[in-house]
């Protein structure tokens, strides 16, 4: 057989092979059963995607309400205190009432952060906090003063204060701070909120005066407040209390020039000088309104306000507010004579005090200026 | 299994396509003696032969709805199935030879014809490949020039000529080794190349 007759022979082989049946039937079994899983295979990522993306978002919720949680800051304690104004103390705040009666109230604040709110209405009243370098007095207000070894800052929450410092006047309008670039965006955030809930005080009616006689405060105190109990019945001619506020805002701020941070030496605005009439107010406050109105250039206010200080015979500050009166008739208001006669009281009074060497140098210097340096001899 | 005539698989085929479960079965089940020939000729034997088969059905199951009948139905099973053979081919190239136990496993032959199948098989192996899918697609299964050309994806000169230097090389090599061929199973030695 030749090879081409062998090759027709093995094709037509070939042609007639058959492929045995149950082959064919096994082989579109599994071919049907894998195209029906390959067609379904394409469509079934998005379950898949959609399932992890909800455990992931299920995971995070997880983490997210099992994280551990800073402890919510404690709700400051809130006290009224007249009829129309309520403050929240920070926990840990120290304050004390120094006034309040009628036509102002006037808060200290010795340690924390004191919120306070007055409601205004038809009478004016003047609301005053004070801290270590600061003296807010509102109008109609909510706003914060918080003390710390840094100084004091403002955070005004409704309407606007005006901050009146040593180196100038802020208006500090709602939702604003001072000074900028302390900690102030959530200072009394919370201690607000809650004396915007509050209801206007018992007895509060905006068209009726409000009672003159509120010596005290009429909620409760914090545990660690102190309640200065200032003699509220005796007329108020605190400087604060009696300046007019300034027209475009609902606060004023003052701050002490002896005690600040900042630069003194900016031209202050003026204040009243209707501090000088006698005081409820502590020594030590009436003390640093001297030192206020000497910094900001009232020399006659702040040399009344030392005499007041003077008159009153205490130990501790009543020589030192005497002796700055000295300085200041000297200094500040070019009187050497009435410098001399201070002088000569305080050598009388105080002839053992720690500044009687001073005093006695600043007796020279009253004397020169007189023309009668000579006379500068050692009593 | 004897082939399903090509009116009859036309037929099948119309049918599947309008949901008939059952004539796709049966249009695959004729399809598939097709295509298990094709790619046992062109692949030649072992695993990667069954994997190719498989994923020969499986195209022609999912491509039936596409199906337009230009074609008849083998010629189309025939076209995807080279396509997949390249493709495999292009994975493993290794072509096994093995004996008549392959013919038998897959073709409903008596002993002598399973040699005669391992003979041609192993002379398929031997050639080039393109000469090889046109001989086999021409020769075995008598597609014309034109329909082999389309499923090569090549001219129907190109097919034809690659048809005839192919016969004219599997002479030659069953001159040489015609009792070899027909009692040897080994591997397919390389043919000497004839010029047209």
């Amino acid at each position: 057989m030749s090879a081409g007759r062998d090759l027709d022979h093995l094709l037509a082989r070939a042609r007639q092979a058959e492929v045995r049946p149950e082959l064919a039937a096994a082989a579109v079994t599994a071919a049907t059963r894998a195209a029906h899983e390959r067609a379904v295979a394409p469509r079934a990522w998005w379950p898949r995607v959609a399932v992890g993306a909800g455990l992931a978002l299920a995971l995070a919720a997880v983490v997210l309400l099992a994280w551990p949680r800073r402890a919510a800051p404690p709700p400051a304690a809130v006290v009224a205190i007249g009829d129309r104004v309520a403050i929240a103390v920070s926990p840990g705040g120290r304050y004390a009432v120094a006034a309040a009666d009628g036509d102002h109230t006037v808060v200290v604040v010795e340690r924390g952060a004191v919120t306070a709110r007055l409601w205004p209405g038809a009478r004016p009243h003047r609301l005053a906090l004070r801290g270590a370098d600061v003296e807010a007095t509102a109008t109609g207000t909510v706003f914060t003063v918080a003390v710390d070894e840094r100084g004091a800052t403002v955070r005004v929450h409704e309407g606007t204060v005006q901050v009146i410092a040593a180196d100038g006047a802020h208006a500090v309008a709602a939702g604003a701070w001072w000074p900028d670039g302390r900690a102030g965006r959530t200072l009394g955030s919370g201690a607000a909120a809650q004396l915007r809930a509050l209801p206007a005080p018992r007895g509060f009616a905006p068209d009726v005066p409000a009672p003159t006689d509120t010596t005290a405060p009429t909620a409760t105190t914090p545990p660690d407040a102190v309640a200065l109990a200032p003699d509220a019945a005796a007329p108020t001619s605190d400087a604060a209390s009696a300046a007019p506020p300034p027209p475009s805002t609902d606060a004023a701020v003052a701050i002490d020039a002896s005690s600040s941070p900042r630069d003194p030496s900016t031209a202050p605005p003026p204040i009243d000088a209707g501090a000088t009439a006698p005081s409820p107010v502590p020594l030590n406050e009436r003390w640093r309104r001297a030192r206020l109105l000497r910094a900001q250039g009232q020399a006659d206010a702040a040399r009344t306000a030392c005499l007041d200080i003077a008159a009153a015979g205490d130990p501790t500050w009543s020589p030192i507010a005497l002796v700055e009166a000295i300085r200041i008739d000297l200094d500040a208001r070019s009187a050497p004579e009435a410098a001399l006669t201070l002088a000569d009281q305080m050598l009388a009074r105080w002839p053992a005090h720690a500044l009687i060497t001073e005093t006695r140098a600043l007796r020279c210097r009253a004397l020169r200026q007189l023309g009668r340096g000579a006379a500068c001899a050692p009593p | 299994m004897a082939p399903v005539p090509p009116e009859q698989l036309a037929a099948l085929a119309r049918r599947a396509q309008a949901g008939d479960a059952a004539a796709t079965a049966e249009l695959l089940r004729a399809l598939y003696v097709v295509v298990r020939k094709q790619i046992h000729f062109i692949l030649g034997a072992g695993p990667a032969i069954d994997d190719a088969v498989q994923e020969t059905m499986i195209a022609l199951h999912r491509a039936l709805p596409g199906f337009r009948g230009d074609a008849s139905p083998r010629t189309w099973a025939i076209t995807i199935a080279m396509r997949t053979a390249r493709r495999q081919r292009r994975r493993d190239a290794r072509h096994p030879g093995g004996g008549e136990d392959v013919e038998v496993a897959v073709f409903d032959v008596d002993q002598t014809g399973a040699a005669e199948l391992a003979v041609m098989r192993r002379a398929l192996a031997a050639l080039d490949p393109k000469k090889r899918e046109a001989f086999v697609l021409m020769g075995i299964f008598e597609l014309t020039a034109a329909e082999a050309g389309r499923a090569l994806g090549t001219f129907a000169n190109t097919a034809a000529s690659r048809f005839r230097h192919a016969r004219a090389e599997l002479e030659a090599y069953l001159a040489r080794h015609g009792d070899e061929t027909l009692t040897s199973p080994a591997a397919p030695r390389p043919l000497t190349k004839v010029e047209p």
